[in-house]
């Protein structure tokens, strides 16, 4: 009886709210968007509308989405745990989980009555199946990274053992999974937490193969929306799944539209098309002044990476005369916006683990740089590199994606202010986004192809390790930059801060962790591993009578917060 | 007639066969290895050999083509790199109808405006009224289409503002008229309109002028007949023939325009298909997608031939 | 032109040759009609016995003088490639001195190139410092503009040089010599056609475009100037035209073959003249003429298709400008600052109503049923 009384409270209250916007409406002063919870629209209403960017999705199958965070994925499926809006962890599909003295073996008891979206039992099977599915080669997923803390992964991946099951996913009854890692991790729920061990239907997968997600229609799922329709050419919808074990959405359907560039989707937007857009920086100004314009400081960053096998940069000094060069408070407030922060950082604000102390390469403090300064270490590194001039030095490139305007635009002007302040041409070069990815993989432990480039990053998780280890660590895929490998005068030190992190990433007294790891990053800074620019936001617009929708810092809805979104009358 | 077609149908062979041999060409000294595009991050050598045989990559050029060829002529346009691994003609078929439909549409607007506005020009020869009409056409024409399409979609805001609701992006159901699919088509259809208009308007001027200076005419004139029945009866109709044979070469001009209207517009049709291809790299729907346009630009041809020969009777003396 | 008219028109003009009832099928450039030969000039000289000794070239040249229309764009197109190519060297030595973003006074050597940066001034009208005002990243548009003018006008150069070489050197072998040659060329053309000019242009620019770019930027000589993002001009320019030059061959073939026809080339031949000697003395001054209106139609195309590679990422790149790429850069804040995006339109469309007026008056300036 209790939660019924709520609910007619609830609808009460709307009421009142309805009324009061009437009132304010016909005022005109107050602002209606301060109310808690206007009345909702008829249930034939309950339609949002969302574009996507580009096209279609990358895949569907939340194995092989390198998208796999925030929706589609999370509504339509369901994993062991989840993360929330702040960032911790909880459980989802189970209902408690325990960890062995160890740390290496994590037993989840299921929430009963689990069902797929066909109404179809899920058990502890399934969830087996669908993580194990994630690591097989067959299934050639670009993603599975993610699970790489699992034990014998390398052997599963590499077809040397047919399946984890039973090895380190051990399904004790239909309601009871234990898995197996292989070495202490802290974050390793963080990482559990992603797409790639979301529960899929076997069923499905057998009966259809590689196009299964193309049927999803005949279920497939287990989160609360499942899918009624699935087209490359103009989209997917999604309705409310009623086999859902949690609650039931105010939305009657969801549509994800096939759209076209950013700019072009703005303006659909802006005409009633969607009901949310992102912002294209060259509207932003404008955008602000309109309501329904949200900015959110996103775990993410843009950086310039530099090689460090790649001459002159392997000179530590060559490399901090680059960073302090760069004022990156006049290139962001002049081409980005005020809504992103210019940053040392590399660990991102939010994550926990950030620094506030932190400094610049060569102890600068701030985000102007430092001109004089550079200026100086630049004659300094040539001295020590054994230049007897600027014209001497090998020619210095750097790649940037010409997909993304702003950012090109970024790289122009950074180039400028090194021409101006160091008197360095660096010889531009503009690829597609797709081709940046690859050559960057192509670069790690070789002096090529790319010396300098501009890449970005958003946090899978959050956790100082996503952002550390990942890339600075020895041997790992996304050392792109040859830190700790490489001949340059400290690359005994960056192998010992590479051993520091390895150390960080099994500690389990949270306090040390945190501490090794900022270490670790001042270290990295001072060595210029990267020349942060600056910490993205997610800037949206959505229509003011979308109600609850907000993007979180990871750039995403928890699945929680599909439970009060609607749209307003 | 027949004899005729025949002989166009065979060019046309031709011509499919040259373009598949293009597009392999480009395909194959491309520098990039579409196995290891396929293979993405997993690349190891050993499985890199085994695909290269599988898809026959490792066999000499002509063979590859000679294979190539057979797949197409079983209609088999081969497994797309990117996205889900799908089968070519899968990711292209619901793009086909969409991409004809704008071109259809597209080339009867040019030729309704272009058309009448080059007559009307042709008419008042080297007058303020030509050169504001050419002017203007050129302008059109210097005009990129994508700030066209950009033009129109600001264009498009405004009438939005002004409380008349209107799509920016999208295009509807497929060659269905409801009133919110006239919405969506209407915006598209006219800026992709727009060039080959100004093309048209400038070609039928011209080619009318061209008329009205030959002879016959000019003994019609002396004859005494009215200028109406001179202009509509004797000089239109001979301007008209050029006018169809060049709508083949308006279909390549267009095609070259849909490029950015169906990117800016956010239209599911074979051209954006193409460009995402290319910038991705996905040779398999590279070629299918240049074959099919290839193909559909010479259909185009063959069928301003056809109109061509009911206008030109003098042919059938071939 | 269109190809798969091209037999049946042929045809055409055949039997209109034949039964001189029958009317001509005029092509769009009316290329046929042009005073080929001297003889029909003689001809229509002699009918205008006020007019003494002055050659048929001569003569239409007069006519085109007493063009207003054409005589206006002349002289908009001389003042255009004077200013892309003399306006950055005289533009770089007006201005005082100014400050730059890092309080270090700078003059106008440096704010007036086209890769300068001031980015406290972007999006500035017109100044004493910026003539024409800024761009989103502070750059003088006066300064990109004459270099975008310089880089448009150097890719229609490259391509019309190729398309004029090419074009005219197949077409007049094809229409001189006639079998297996046509017939190839015919085929060639059709091809090319059926394949959509900018379609052919992205794929060479996307597939080759990276490595064409970094070779062409390590030759010498040329190496830095194409380094500083101009690279793939080159390949934009191969690209463009390699499908412009069958068009042009279709027109030369046209009016060779009915030079061929005519009495002083068959005069020519009987009296023993070779081949060559033919081609070069008296097919080839005829046709200059087309030549000449093909190729300035063309160039109008060819500029506006590099805009379109440029936007698309595939044509000039920054620091580098062209007026497409101009326009590119502009496209997304056109709400905004349409002046960004209005000045290089302007430019371009002034290019190409000049060229289009100058086609329209050299066609009536040749065209012998012109009257004074």
């Amino acid at each position: 009886m209790q939660p019924k009384k709520k609910l007619r409270l609830a609808s009460l209250l709307s009421i009142l709210c309805a009324l009061s916007l009437f009132i304010a409406a016909c005022g005109g002063a107050s602002t209606p968007s301060t109310q808690k919870n206007p009345a909702a629209a008829p249930a034939d209403k309950q339609i949002l509308h969302i574009p996507l960017e580009g096209g279609d999705f990358d895949s569907l199958d939340p194995a092989l989405t390198s998208g796999g965070l925030g929706d589609p994925y999370n509504i339509i499926f369901n994993g062991l745990v989840t993360t929330q809006d702040d960032g911790s962890i909880i459980d989802q599909l189970a209902a408690s989980h325990s960890v062995s003295s160890d740390g290496l073996t994590y037993t989840f008891t299921l929430r009963p009555n689990l069902k797929f979206s066909d109404g179809t039992p899920l058990t502890a099977s399934d969830v087996a199946y669908s993580i194990n599915r994630t690591l097989l080669p067959a299934t050639q997923s670009d993603v599975r990274v993610y699970l790489s803390l699992l034990k014998d992964f390398d052997k599963v991946t590499s077809g040397t053992i047919p399946t984890l099951i039973g090895d380190s996913l051990i399904v004790k009854d239909d309601k009871t999974i234990s898995i197996v890692l292989s070495k202490p991790a802290a974050y390793f729920l963080g990482a559990l937490s992603y797409s790639t061990s979301f529960v899929v239907e076997k069923k499905l997968i057998d009966k259809y193969g590689n196009t299964w997600t193309d049927h999803l229609e005949e279920g497939g799922g287990c989160g609360p929306f499942k899918v009624k329709s699935y087209s490359h050419t103009t989209g997917l919808v999604l309705v409310p799944n009623p086999y859902y074990f949690g609650f039931q959405p105010k939305l009657t359907e969801i549509q994800y539209i096939i759209a076209a560039d950013r700019d072009s989707n703005y303006k659909a937007f802006q005409v009633g098309q969607f009901d949310l857009a992102p912002v294209p920086p060259s509207q932003d100004e404008v955008a602000a002044t309109k309501p329904g314009y949200q900015v959110v400081p996103a775990l993410a960053s843009r950086f310039i990476g530099l090689n460090y096998l790649s001459k002159p940069l392997d000179n530590i000094k060559i490399r901090q005369a680059f960073a302090l060069a760069i004022n990156k408070d006049l290139i962001i407030n002049h081409i980005i916006g005020k809504f992103v922060t210019p940053s040392n950082h590399i660990v991102p604000k939010g994550i926990p683990g950030y620094n506030p102390n932190l400094t610049g390469p060569a102890g600068v403090r701030g985000t102007t740089g430092d001109q004089a300064k550079a200026k100086q270490l630049l004659q300094q590194g040539l001295q020590e590199a054994g230049y007897s001039s600027l014209s001497q030095l090998p020619s210095i490139s750097i790649t940037y994606s010409i997909d993304y305007k702003a950012g090109a635009d970024t790289i122009s002007a950074i180039a400028n202010e090194w021409k101006q302040v160091l008197g360095i041409s660096v010889k531009l070069i503009g690829v597609h986004g797709t081709d940046l990815i690859k050559q960057e993989a192509d670069t790690v432990g070789h002096s090529g192809p790319l010396q300098m480039w501009y890449g970005n990053w958003g946090a899978d998780y959050p956790d100082p390790q996503d952002w550390l280890t990942l890339f600075f660590g020895k041997g790992t895929d996304h050392n792109t930059f040859n830190y700790g490998q490489n001949n340059s005068s400290d690359a005994a030190q960056q192998q010992a801060v590479q051993a520091e992190m390895a150390q960080a990433d099994g500690e389990s007294d949270n306090a040390t962790r945190i501490k090794l790891y900022n270490d670790a990053e001042q270290k990295i800074v001072n060595d210029v591993g990267w020349i942060t620019t600056y910490q993205s936001s997610y800037v949206y617009s959505v229509n003011p009578k979308l109600q609850n929708w907000r993007i979180n810092s990871l750039g995403a809805l928890a699945t929680e917060d599909w439970a009060n979104i609607y749209l307003a009358q | 007639m027949m004899q005729f077609l025949i002989k166009r149908l065979i060019g046309l062979l031709f011509i499919v066969l040259g373009v598949t041999f293009i597009t392999f060409m480009l395909g194959y000294f491309a520098p990039s290895d579409p196995i290891k595009e396929m293979m993405g991050e997993h690349f190891d050598y050993q499985t890199w050999q085994q695909l290269r045989h599988v898809y026959g990559f490792d066999l000499p050029w002509y063979q590859q083509y000679f294979n190539f060829l057979t797949r197409l002529a079983r209609f088999d346009l081969g497994t797309s790199f990117h996205p889900q691994q799908r089968a070519v003609w899968d990711i292209i078929k619901d793009g086909v109808p969409i991409s004809v439909e704008l071109a259809f549409w597209g080339t009867i607007v040019t030729l309704l405006l272009g058309v009448p506005v080059g007559i009307w020009s042709a008419l008042k020869a080297n007058t303020w009224v030509d050169t504001l009409n050419m002017s203007a056409a050129l302008t059109l024409y210097a005009l990129p289409v994508f700030i066209l399409a950009v033009f129109v979609q600001i264009l498009i805001l405004w009438l939005n503002n002004a409380g008349i609701s209107w799509p920016v992006i999208g295009w509807g159901t497929p060659w269905q008229y409801s009133w919110s699919d006239i919405q969506y088509k209407l915006a598209p259809i006219l800026t992709y309109g727009a060039a080959g208009y100004a093309y048209y308007a400038r070609l039928t001027r011209t080619t009318l002028l061209e008329v009205l200076r030959q002879d016959y005419i000019r003994t019609a004139r002396a004859k005494g007949l009215r200028e109406r029945v001179v202009i509509y009866r004797h000089a239109l109709r001979n301007a008209i023939i050029p006018l169809i044979t060049v709508i083949g070469l308006l279909l390549g001009l267009l095609v070259t325009g849909s490029f950015f209207i169906e990117t800016i517009f956010g239209i599911p049709g074979v051209a954006r298909i193409t460009v995402n291809s290319v910038f991705e790299r996905n040779y398999p729907v590279i070629q299918a997608t240049t074959i099919l346009i290839a193909i559909g630009v010479v259909l185009g041809n063959l069928i301003a031939d056809v109109l061509y020969l009911l206008v030109d009777p003098r042919i059938k003396t071939e | 032109m269109d190809t798969s008219d091209k037999e049946p028109e042929v045809v055409a003009k055949d039997t209109s040759n034949a039964n001189a009832g029958i009317i001509p099928a005029p092509d769009f450039l009316d290329l046929q009609d042009i005073p080929a030969t001297s003889e029909s000039i003689l001809q229509t000289q002699t009918d205008r016995k006020a007019r003494k000794s002055l050659s048929p070239f001569q003569e239409s040249m007069l006519r085109f003088r007493r063009d207003t229309r054409a005589m206006i764009s002349v002289g908009a197109l001389i003042f255009l490639v004077l200013l892309a190519s003399g306006g950055p060297p005289i533009y770089k030595h007006i201005g005082g001195t100014y400050q730059s973003d890092f309080g270090t006074p700078i003059g106008p050597a440096i704010y007036h190139s086209y890769d300068y940066q001031q980015l406290s001034s972007q999006n500035q009208g017109p100044s004493a410092q910026y003539w024409l005002g800024t761009d989103n990243l502070g750059r003088d548009l006066l300064a990109r503009l004459m270099q975008g003018l310089l880089i448009s006008i150097i890719v229609a150069l490259l391509v019309e040089i190729v398309d004029v070489v090419v074009g005219v050197l197949v077409g007049v072998l094809a229409g001189y010599y006639g079998g297996w040659t046509d017939t190839i060329l015919a085929r060639f053309t059709d091809l090319i056609f059926a394949f959509p000019g900018l379609l052919f242009a992205i794929l060479l620019t996307g597939i080759f475009g990276q490595s064409a770019s970094d070779y062409f930027g390590s030759l010498p000589v040329v190496g830095p100037f194409l380094a500083n993002g101009n690279g793939p001009l080159v390949i934009v320019s191969l690209a463009l035209a390699l499908v412009s030059w069958p068009l042009m061959a279709r027109y030369v073939r046209g009016q060779t073959l009915q030079l061929k026809q005519q009495q002083f080339i068959e005069a020519a031949r009987s009296a023993g003249t070779s081949d060559v000697r033919i081609i070069l003395r008296h097919i080839i001054p005829n046709i200059f003429s087309i030549v000449f209106i093909a190729s300035t139609l063309n160039i109008a195309g060819t500029i506006i298709g590099e805009s379109g590679l440029s936007l698309l990422g595939l044509g000039v790149r920054p620091p580098g400008s062209s007026l497409g790429l101009m326009i590119a850069d502009g496209a997304d804040t056109l709400e905004i600052h349409p002046w960004n995006v209005l000045l290089p339109t302007i430019v371009l469309t002034i290019i190409v109503l000049a060229i289009s007026f100058i086609g329209d008056g050299l066609r009536d300036a040749f065209d012998p049923h012109t009257k004074d």
